[in-house]
């Protein structure tokens, strides 16, 4: 079961993006962990992307603020109502957390947590994404 | 109508007109640029990058993972 779920989750992260780079990045992960980092490194990679259309002066500012909202999903909780620059709790935190957790003390309830955090940050890096492509 | 699908039809009508009037190599490479900003497929150079230096370095570390966030948090403020 944990190993369909894990499949399941790979099969997300390659449908949001199929293009050799992303297979390139997430073959390299060979446990849940490195599965995280893959998606989280893809997070990051999207959202400098996503910034660079926030000063870009041919994107409308609807899809700005899509975007900008898109990001601050992952970023932020819904109890930060700050700058998004000062959010530290939201989706992308708490699969640090879980990583972190998982590397001190490797065990079916901590794969369990990071398995749960990685469901979350991967399908709000989907809407992200989509936000980018003008469809959010 | 979104001015992201403006930008799109605007490249594809200049993509065509720059192929009907002979210069072709022009027209198809910016029909490639509106279809991969369109398709979001900018990333993916950037992670092949990624994927090389995690190949040659080793694992990332979820801190570092964690730095690059923050800087990029900055960003949408």
């Amino acid at each position: 079961m944990k190993h369909l779920s894990k499949i399941l989750i790979i099969s997300a992260c390659l449908a949001i993006a199929a293009c050799s780079g992303t297979k390139l990045l997430y073959d390299q992960a060979k446990n849940p962990a490195q599965y995280a980092k893959a998606v989280l490194l893809h997070h990051n990679a999207v959202a400098n992307e996503g910034a660079k259309l926030l000063s870009d002066p041919a994107v409308s500012a609807k899809t700005k603020e899509a975007i900008r909202s898109a990001y601050r999903s992952t970023v932020c909780d819904k109890s930060e109502t700050g700058a998004v620059s000062t959010c530290t709790k939201g989706p992308a935190y708490v699969l640090d957390n879980a990583v972190r957790s998982y590397e001190t003390v490797s065990s079916a309830k901590t794969e369990a947590e990071l398995q749960t955090a990685l469901e979350s940050v991967v399908s709000l890096l989907t809407n992200l994404i989509n936000a980018i492509r003008g469809g959010g | 109508m979104e001015m992201v699908v403006w930008i799109s039809i605007l490249s594809s009508a200049l993509s065509n007109l720059l192929k009907s009037t002979g210069q072709t190599e022009a027209g198809e490479l910016l029909a490639e640029a509106t279809a991969a900003y369109r398709a979001g497929k900018n990333v993916d150079p950037i992670l092949r990058e990624l994927a090389g230096r995690w190949q040659d370095e080793g694992e990332p570390k979820i801190e570092t993972i964690t730095d690059t966030r923050k800087k990029i948090q900055a960003l949408y403020d």
